[in-house]
């Protein structure tokens, strides 16, 4: 009686066996990979012993040594912060809403350049979407306090088309998270095209061609043709991004623009981690919830990995 | 007092005399240092005076060549200084938009490090610079992770100093001190308040690191108000809150700002509801309570029954809320405020948009009214005392006793050399007569028989490596202004050498503005203020405790001003607070009190 082989066994022998048969060929390559695996050791996985410091109370002055241990005592802070759900719940709908509503605006964009046939036109509307992008938010987030503020040119512009009252963009509850998923939008959406305006051009122009020829209209093209030719890619993007979702809340913008008025819908991990870790010096703490950060965004990526191969033909293990 | 418009010229004298010379530079909240590598030869110059060492090298302060010029007389020479070979002494320091130098000087090496490398011997090396005190800390614990921390630590947070004598990292200075310091120009000035300048810096009773010491009354407050707007609305300066309101009222209706339409501010408020500048201190004052200074674990005041309260829990706090809320609803205060801190608010008070400014002499002079002058010649500033409120007339008491500390790293040879600096460098402080003013090409320059100010220069070394030249008596800022004016009366002006012109010849008046506004200060320091008792070090409850509890302070007193919470909301937020550690900590600072009572 044969002995029940699992397919993942087979395909992990076949694997092994190409590995040793190619390796007089291949082994340049490995050679290659050699230093991205040191840096990988040295940035990564060494430094993680400093999660230690999550079940000590630490001080640098007495160094990982002589630093007490606490055992679980930063997690019980961590939950007993009376803000720590409010802190977990904006994250959580910040991060979700920039993704959700970043790819959304890209595919429409990239389908609306797509359409373009003026080709200084595509390229000028392209470099001026992409420029945002790579400015960083410390120089955005000073563009954005003044454009925004009361006196800045959006409510003096908003004065003039007869709205009565300047509107505190950033100072309020009601409109701080829009406001920061609107300057999000403006700074990535272009960047975020690239990607899909790549997969469009994967699409057999034959298909289009035959399409227009029975008939069909340029949105039905769309529909039927262009939209399920770029939908994996849009599916893999989804996937990665929900993989990072804990940095998908951007600490670099909110930092850059909340304040104490908008602490109940702007604060998130990582602003609180640097309040309390780094202005508190309170590094165990704010270790320990970023290692609670990290356990979660593992178990985010390995779901999304499953995800993506379910939708998409692509596998990473 | 009366100015005419300000010239280019005379906009520069006034900037360097107003604010290069003394260097204290109201805003105490930081220090900074200098020093760095230099090429001059020391070996063989111990037994030289000053000046004979200093001369050849081109390093004399003051002009002493010049027909009209000024001379400066340094002290006695420290013994057996200068050292030779150099020793190398390595300290971080704090650079910003007002650390300018002249021609090729650095941070790394520039006048003052070449300077006291040709007098002392010591060589001043910078492993890494800080902008922000918070940067600074975290430069700090990263280089204590890394096992490098610097022989000379300038103004290190309290908390940080207290972990790093745990951990026997710090030197004991006790007896290099005793043994080096000058008895009348650094012990005798440190003995200032009986002895309580060393409260941080003493541990068991040993001196564990240097004290920081601030003028008296640098960070307080007075009003300084637009005269010139006052004349259009046709009102007289407030003298109290209300009256306060009224003027900040009509400035804003009748939007006498240089900005767009409805952009005028009445009154300046900063995110940091008590600052130094645009703070609303006074205001909260005027109730007879303060909110915290910035983010450290204040105000505690007597409670009257023996023992302390929290200011930002008391009935009286809703009440001064609620007050500032109105103006906020009125538009006295600028409605997005607590987006901006002094860099914001400066540019809108210098860009002529602001009516009133809460701030100390520096603040209301270099940092106000020069600039606003210089963009709109008929602007017009004076000052007047903070406004009286409901329940007395109150603002923050800045105490000279400073928390960050200058501590010098355990095994560190050459404390004695840095205390032999000090105590050279205290003296000239402590003696304006010495005339020191700064160095030629670098400080001021001559324009024909003139002396003009230069941008640069404004990065002094003061004592021990930091910015700010007077950090070793609360009184040596006064007893320059004294001096300086004792000259003026009793000196005729045709005798007046070029030093004295460059800080006497005072055509807007904004010279003496200032100065005559330390003097107030410094005067009622002790009546008019609320004075924080709590000045001991945080305890380990406090350090788990405070940044939550200050996020939910800010969060209610931010939520309350803005209309986003009710005033109501205030009672909750006790409760909370109290409930959250806050009466836990309120319990420890008693016994604390107690204690020290």
């Amino acid at each position: 009686m044969m002995e029940a082989i699992s397919p993942a066994r087979v395909v992990g022998k076949v694997r092994a066996a190409k590995l040793l048969r190619n390796l007089p060929q291949l082994w340049p390559l490995y050679v290659m990979v050699i230093p991205a695996l040191i840096h990988l050791a040295l940035l990564s996985y060494y430094p993680m012993y400093g999660i230690t410091i999550a079940f000590q109370e630490y001080k640098p002055a007495l160094g990982f040594a002589k630093s007490p241990w606490v055992g679980l005592k930063q997690f019980r802070l961590m939950l007993e912060n009376p803000t720590f759900w409010q802190i977990f719940r904006n994250t959580i709908v910040i991060a979700t809403s920039k993704i959700l509503t970043l790819q959304f605006c890209a595919v429409i964009l990239a389908l609306m350049l797509n359409e373009v046939r003026r080709q200084f036109f595509k390229r000028t509307v392209q470099s001026m979407v992409y420029l945002p992008y790579f400015l960083s938010w410390i120089v955005l987030g000073g563009i954005m306090l003044e454009m925004l503020g009361s006196s800045g040119v959006v409510n003096q512009l908003l004065l003039r088309l007869g709205v009565t009252e300047a509107i505190i963009f950033l100072g309020n509850n009601r409109t701080f998270v829009p406001t920061l998923i609107a300057s999000h939008l403006w700074q990535q959406v272009g960047w975020a095209t690239i990607l899909y305006l790549a997969a469009l051009t994967s699409i057999d122009l034959q298909l289009l061609e035959a399409a227009a020829i029975d008939g069909a209209g340029r949105f039905q093209r769309i529909r039927y043709i262009i939209l399920p030719g770029i939908l994996p890619t849009l599916m893999l993007v989804l996937c990665l991004d929900f993989g990072l979702l804990f940095n998908a809340a951007g600490f670099d913008q909110v930092l850059n623009l909340y304040n104490p008025a908008v602490y109940a819908t702007s604060d998130i991990l990582d602003t609180w981690i640097y309040r309390e870790g780094l202005l508190g010096a309170r590094f165990s703490l704010a270790t320990a919830v970023g290692l609670v950060r990290s356990v979660l965004g593992l178990i985010l990526i390995v779901i999304s990995l499953r995800l993506i191969a379910r939708f998409t033909d692509y596998q990473v293990y | 007092m009366s100015q005419s418009s300000l010239s280019r010229r005379d906009f520069l004298r006034q900037a360097a005399a107003v604010g290069g010379g003394i260097l204290v530079a109201g805003c105490a909240s930081e220090s900074a240092p200098a020093p760095s590598p230099v090429s001059s030869d020391v070996s063989s110059a111990v037994g030289m005076t000053a000046e004979e060492i200093l001369t050849p090298l081109g390093l004399m302060p003051g002009s002493p060549d010049h027909p009209k010029g000024w001379t400066t007389s340094l002290p006695d020479m420290p013994d057996d200084m200068p050292v030779a070979p150099p020793v190398t002494i390595s300290s971080f320091t704090r650079t910003d938009a007002d650390t300018r130098f002249q021609g090729d000087d650095t941070i790394y090496d520039n006048i003052s490090l070449r300077y006291i490398k040709a007098l002392f011997g010591s060589e001043y090396d910078i492993p890494w610079t800080y902008v922000q005190g918070e940067e600074r800390d975290q430069k700090m614990n990263l280089a204590m992770a890394a096992g490098d921390i610097p022989d000379l630590m300038p103004g290190i947070t309290l908390s940080m100093f207290q972990d790093m004598v745990e951990g026997d990292l710090v030197a004991d200075i006790t007896d290099v001190f005793e043994a080096t310091a000058s008895q009348q120009w650094v012990k005798d000035s440190l003995e200032w308040g009986d002895h309580q300048l060393w409260a941080y810096a003493e541990v068991n009773g040993r001196k564990m690191a240097f004290p920081s010491v601030a003028q008296a009354g640098q960070d307080e407050q007075i009003l300084f108000i637009r005269e010139d707007w006052l004349d259009k609305v046709g009102m007289e300066p407030p003298t109290t809150l209300d009256e306060m309101e009224a003027v900040g009222e009509a400035f804003v209706q009748n939007d006498l700002g240089a900005g767009p339409p409805g952009t005028t501010v009445g009154v300046m408020a900063s995110r940091d509801l008590q600052s130094w500048y645009g703070g609303l201190g006074p205001v909260f004052g005027g109730f007879g309570v303060l909110p915290s200074w910035y983010t450290s674990v204040s105000t505690f005041t007597p409670d009257g029954q023996g023992g302390l309260r929290f200011d930002g829990i008391d009935p009286k706090m809703k009440e001064a809320l609620a007050f500032i809320r109105r103006w906020y609803e009125k538009k006295i205060i600028s409605p997005d405020f607590f987006t901006k801190g002094y860099q914001e608010n400066r540019t809108e008070v210098e860009g002529n948009r602001v009516g009133m400014n809460l701030t100390h002499p520096w603040g209301g002079v270099v940092a106000s009214a020069m600039g606003s002058m210089q963009n709109d010649p008929n602007a017009r500033w004076n000052w007047v005392d903070v406004p009286t409120g409901p329940v007395r007339k109150g603002k923050n008491y800045f105490s000279p006793l400073r928390t960050g500390v200058f501590a010098f790293k355990k095994g560190f040879e050459h404390i004695d050399k840095i205390l032999k600096q000090a105590n050279f460098e205290a003296e000239i402080v402590l003696s304006p007569e010495r005339r020191y003013h700064g160095f030629e090409g670098h400080n001021y320059q001559w324009v024909e028989d003139r002396v003009e100010p230069l941008s640069g220069g404004t990065h002094g070394y003061g004592i021990i490596n930091t910015r700010g030249g007077a950090n070793i008596s609360p009184q040596s800022n006064m007893n320059s202004i004294q001096w300086k004016l004792n000259y003026k009366e009793t000196v005729p002006r045709d005798q007046w050498d070029a030093m004295m012109e460059l800080l006497l010849d005072d055509p807007t008046g904004l010279q003496t503005m200032q100065d005559e506004g330390w003097l107030f200060l410094a005067e009622h320091s002790l009546t008019d203020t609320i004075r924080n008792e709590w000045n001991g070090a945080p305890t380990e409850l406090q350090k788990e405790k405070w940044t939550g509890l200050q996020k939910l302070t800010d969060e209610t007193y931010f939520g309350i001003i803005t209309g986003q919470l009710p005033v109501d909301a205030f009672d909750e937020y006790v409760v909370t607070w109290k409930a959250q550690g806050g009466d836990a900590i309120l319990q420890e600072i008693n016994e604390w009190w107690a204690q020290k009572s």
